[in-house]
């Protein structure tokens, strides 16, 4: 669409707009009150207070200032009244669109001067003194010849995301700005998407004529004409509708689906039950709000239109009426009955059944007479607790028609958050970027796997809000989230702190400290951490997958040592399984937990520690079903346990070792490159099965280990033997490095089958034994040096101490 | 400069869409008070108990109860019906009233930018004509 074309239907608008112009929304409320206030004073004060004291005044002049401010008072309520019927009037196009399209030749100055579009630059995050110096340092000007309306949403109206969207594109000084801010077009898209819907709302909700503002206040006849419901009032709540997210039509059309799948249930002529399953047990109770606040409205099925939703925690009611329950549940399902308006919702109905059994009750049984009734009962449950104990009772199946909650994924929760915050935000005096919102849902998604997204991502944000707010800081930005998570989860979080970048830039050469030679595993380490921490691999799953294969003491192992140590923080950031161990039958018991309620090894190490290195010692001796289980968490970063419940993989690098194909390389083959050598292993493992083809493909990389050669076994012998004097430094005792140590190291340490082990039980059998000979018989003390040097003998050295210099 | 023709605008909007919107508002009050007052469930429960209350018969305890709980369960009939007849005239009262409002403000309507205008003017004269401006006069 041109700009002409726009422009044209922003004229409807026109007169609001110069209303809006003239006199800004937040002035006129002041304006009015103002014009009021000078109004009564010249009637009340003037006959009131100042004739009576005495006063001789001009009734005249304050009679000519009544009519003045009177009707100006007048007219400044009829000129609001336009407003708001220009406002909400079904043009082609939303009001704040036509204001800016008419306010200023250059839209993006336009945009970033009226207060809609400071309002979304805001809840990007973005400062108002960041947007003038952008204004001011901006050299080209985009006039509104250049801008054509693109990427329209499929609706006949042009929304100011819309207009935001074709902005970014047509002024590229602008996306600069933006991206370079971390805004990238959907995030600019559902910032406006947000503010709009705010705005929308706040406007609506002053506007007490329009009928969802009018059906917000309760009626009287319903009370009457039903019964009165004391008992289930005590242990029920009636489902608020003034608190439901009533006007939000994004809101609405989240559950719309759900809402019409319950009420056709509840329609029912006989057996009008639902039971709601839905993975966290509690978007039910969303749906239940969003049926209510249809009753309310009065757009909901006429057959609807005098019920009362009362909603029910069964285990607190069953825990609170302690030895009376049977009585009491039975007396609040007969009032319910007698009422004849009544829904009753039951939430948690799982787990209220098990609790109830658990003191021999029943609760299935108690409610069979009414299923059948005038009361509708709704029941709420997750996923897991409808399997394992609603599935098998025949009464449940048999009474209640099953709905399944369409799931709240990201995008579903990101709506329903916005929702939330609307009030968290007018409660705490705060706002939530919207980078921020999106880190909370990121995160949560990310770092809480085992819990619902939605109610971790409450979680969050019921945390963030005190801490901000103690800070006195009222913007709340996507720094701040990640702060508090990394508090929570002790799992740094992207590229913000200046350390964990150097760390990132620099960790070919920190590991290269620790492990010699094998420069392609280091490198594909390094290129896939750099890869997830700037936010550009996939997230739902492992943050690195890598196979090592090669010889022993090639340092596969040290790798992922070295990793756990630099990376993440510490060597207890290492889990580490020798596969071995899972080798027989029984493996994937003693990983995932058994039926027997033994506790599986890997679901619990990960959840006592979700971030870090997982290390699989040769991991082609675990068992296929084993293999089978790394399939899903290489694939997905998440497994179930015996439990049932999710196991997150997600924030740690998975490294399965191996030493098949170690025979494959010899003389002939050390020429081959990096690439050849992996698939050469590749083919040998397949020919083989040692695993699957599948299984391979869920690596992220397989690294080939190459034997160590001579000079890197001059460098471990340098690592090791620079380690040894570190600890005897300790102890005040320091050993000189001598290039005869050297090479005595590497003589002895130095095995084609062992590799650099080898080196290590050198070192401990010749040097270490002997320094500890003397340490022992005292001929070493603190201050001392011991030098190590050639004898006579072949393979044979000479121990000297040089005593520390006495002044 | 724009600015200066919004009253003109104002008097357009005054007499098209502004009557369709108060139109429209006052639809909506109607429809609230006929849901405040609850009309429809008021007349199909009509003859109902109040609040549903009533006493259960209990055959084995004789005829003296069974005529106590009849005598209780008609009289709650009873009170049901005066309670919702009441509130049904209360309520048809005021929606009665407000159509007549609601009529006499849609005249309002159209008489009040003119009256608007002529305030104003008052106001004016009254302030510039200081002393020599007979208030009465205008007013009455």
């Amino acid at each position: 669409m041109t700009i002409s074309a726009l422009k044209e239907k922003a004229e409807a608008f026109y007169p609001a707009i110069a209303f809006d112009l003239f006199l800004p929304y937040s002035l006129r409320k002041w304006i009015r009150l103002a014009l009021l206030l000078i109004a009564l004073f010249t009637i009340v004060g003037l006959s009131h207070i100042i004739v009576p004291i005495g006063y001789v005044v001009d009734k005249e002049f304050f009679a000519g200032i009544f009519f003045i401010s009177f009707s100006l008072w007048i007219f400044m309520h009829l000129l609001e009244g336009m407003y708001y019927s220009y406002y909400f009037h079904d043009h082609e196009m939303y009001f704040e669109v036509a204001q800016i399209l008419t306010y200023h030749d250059d839209l993006t100055v336009s945009f970033l001067t009226l207060p809609i579009g400071k309002y979304v630059m805001y809840r990007c995050g973005l400062s108002e003194s960041e947007v003038k110096s952008f204004l001011k340092a901006r050299k080209k000007t985009m006039t509104s010849n250049d801008f054509v309306l693109t990427d329209m949403t499929p609706r006949d109206r042009v929304t100011l995301a819309d207009f935001g969207f074709s902005l970014m594109k047509h002024d590229k000084d602008f996306a600069y700005f933006l991206f370079e801010r971390g805004i990238g077009e959907e995030m600019f898209r559902g910032a406006i998407d947000w503010v709009s819907s705010n705005m929308y709302l706040m406007r609506n909700s002053q506007r007490w004529w329009s009928r969802t503002q009018l059906s917000t206040i309760p009626s009287l006849g319903k009370n009457w004409s039903y019964g009165q419901v004391p008992i289930l009032e005590r242990h029920a709540n009636l489902v608020d509708t003034h608190l439901a997210p009533l006007t939000d039509t994004k809101i609405d059309r989240l559950f719309s689906d759900d809402v019409i799948a319950i009420e056709q249930v509840l329609m029912k002529s006989r057996e009008a039950n639902a039971i709601i399953i839905s993975d966290d047990g509690l978007t039910g109770v969303d749906i239940i709000r969003t049926m209510a606040s249809h009753i309310a409205r009065g757009v909901s099925h006429p057959y609807f239109e005098d019920k009362r939703i009362f909603i029910m925690h069964g285990t607190s009611f069953l825990e609170s009426a302690g030895d009376l329950f049977v009585q009491e549940f039975q007396a609040l399902l007969n009032e319910a009955q007698s009422a004849g308006n009544i829904i009753l919702v039951i939430q948690h109905l799982a787990s209220f059944v098990e609790r109830a059994h658990t003191k021999g009750i029943d609760v299935v049984s108690i409610m069979e007479p009414y299923l059948n009734s005038n009361v509708s009962i709704v029941a709420l449950s997750d996923t897991k607790g409808y399997h394992r104990t609603l599935e098998s009772e025949v009464l449940i199946t048999r009474f209640f028609e099953k709905v399944v909650a369409h799931a709240l994924d990201e995008e579903r929760t990101l709506i329903l958050l916005q929702n939330e915050v609307y009030a968290l935000e007018t409660k705490y005096g705060v706002l939530f970027s919207y980078p921020s919102l999106i880190a909370v849902v990121q995160s949560a998604q990310r770092y809480f796997g085992e819990a619902v997204l939605a109610d971790k991502a409450l979680d969050i944000i019921h945390e963030i809000i005190p801490e901000i707010r103690s800070q006195g800081k009222k913007l709340i930005k996507k720094e701040d989230v990640l702060r508090v998570v990394e508090t929570k989860t002790h799992i740094p979080q992207g590229v913000h702190s200046k350390k964990h970048k150097e760390t990132l830039l620099s960790l070919e050469e920190k590991l290269h400290d620790r492990v010699v030679g094998q420069q392609p595993a280091i490198t594909s380490i390094a290129k896939t951490l750099r890869r997830v921490n700037a936010g550009v691999s996939r997230t739902k799953r492992p943050m690195g997958t890598f196979l090592f294969a090669g010889p022993t003491g090639v340092g596969k192992t040290e790798t992922a040592k070295a990793l756990a140590d630099i990376f993440f923080g510490g060597k207890e950031n290492l889990i580490r399984f020798d596969m071995t161990e899972f080798s027989g039958l029984d493996g994937l018991q003693k990983l995932i937990g058994s039926t027997g309620g033994e506790v599986g090894l890997l679901a619990s190490a990960l959840r006592e520690r979700q971030y870090g290195v997982l290390l699989l010692d040769e991991f082609e001796k675990a068992h296929s079903d084993v293999h089978n289980l790394f399939l899903q968490i290489l694939d997905e970063g998440i497994f179930t346990d015996t439990r049932g419940e999710s196991i997150s993989a997600r924030n740690v690098v998975v490294i399965a070792t191996s030493n098949v194909g170690s025979e494959l390389w010899s003389e002939a083959t050390k020429n081959l490159t990096a690439e050849d050598k992996r698939a050469k292993l590749v083919d040998y493992i397949i020919d083989n099965r040692i695993f699957k083809p599948e299984l391979l493909n869920r690596f992220d990389n397989i690294v080939v280990y190459s034997t160590l050669k001579e000079n890197d076994l001059r460098d471990i012998a340098r690592l090791q033997v620079y380690a040894l004097r570190d600890r005897l430094k300790q102890q005040g005792i320091d050993l000189e490095i001598n290039p005869f140590l050297l090479a005595y190291v590497v003589s002895k340490g130095s095995s084609n089958k062992f590799g650099a082990r080898e080196m290590q039980r050198a070192i401990a059998d010749t040097i270490e034994s002997e320094i500890a000979e003397k340490i022992i018989a005292e001929k070493v003390h603190p201050g001392d040096t011991i030098t190590f040097s050639s004898s006579q003998g072949e393979g044979e050295f000479l121990l000297s101490i040089s005593p520390m210099r006495k002044n | 400069m724009k600015v200066l023709t919004l009253p003109f605008h104002y008097v357009a909007w005054h007499y098209s869409h502004g009557v369709a919107d108060l139109w429209q508002t006052f639809t909506n009050i109607l429809w609230f008070i006929k849901s405040f007052f609850s009309f429809k469930i008021l007349l199909r429960t009509m003859f109902m108990p109040w609040q549903r209350l009533r006493e259960r018969y209990d055959r084995r305890r004789g005829l003296g109860d069974i005529i106590g709980s009849l005598f209780i369960n008609i009289l709650m009939r009873i009170i049901g019906t005066i309670i919702r007849s009441v509130t049904l005239l209360v309520g048809a009262f005021v929606y009665v009233l407000f159509l007549i409002i609601g009529l006499l403000f849609f005249i309002a309507w159209f008489l009040i930018p003119p009256l608007m205008v002529f305030l104003f003017i008052t106001g004016i004269l009254a302030i510039i004509f200081n002393g020599q401006f007979d208030l009465n006069e205008v007013v009455i």
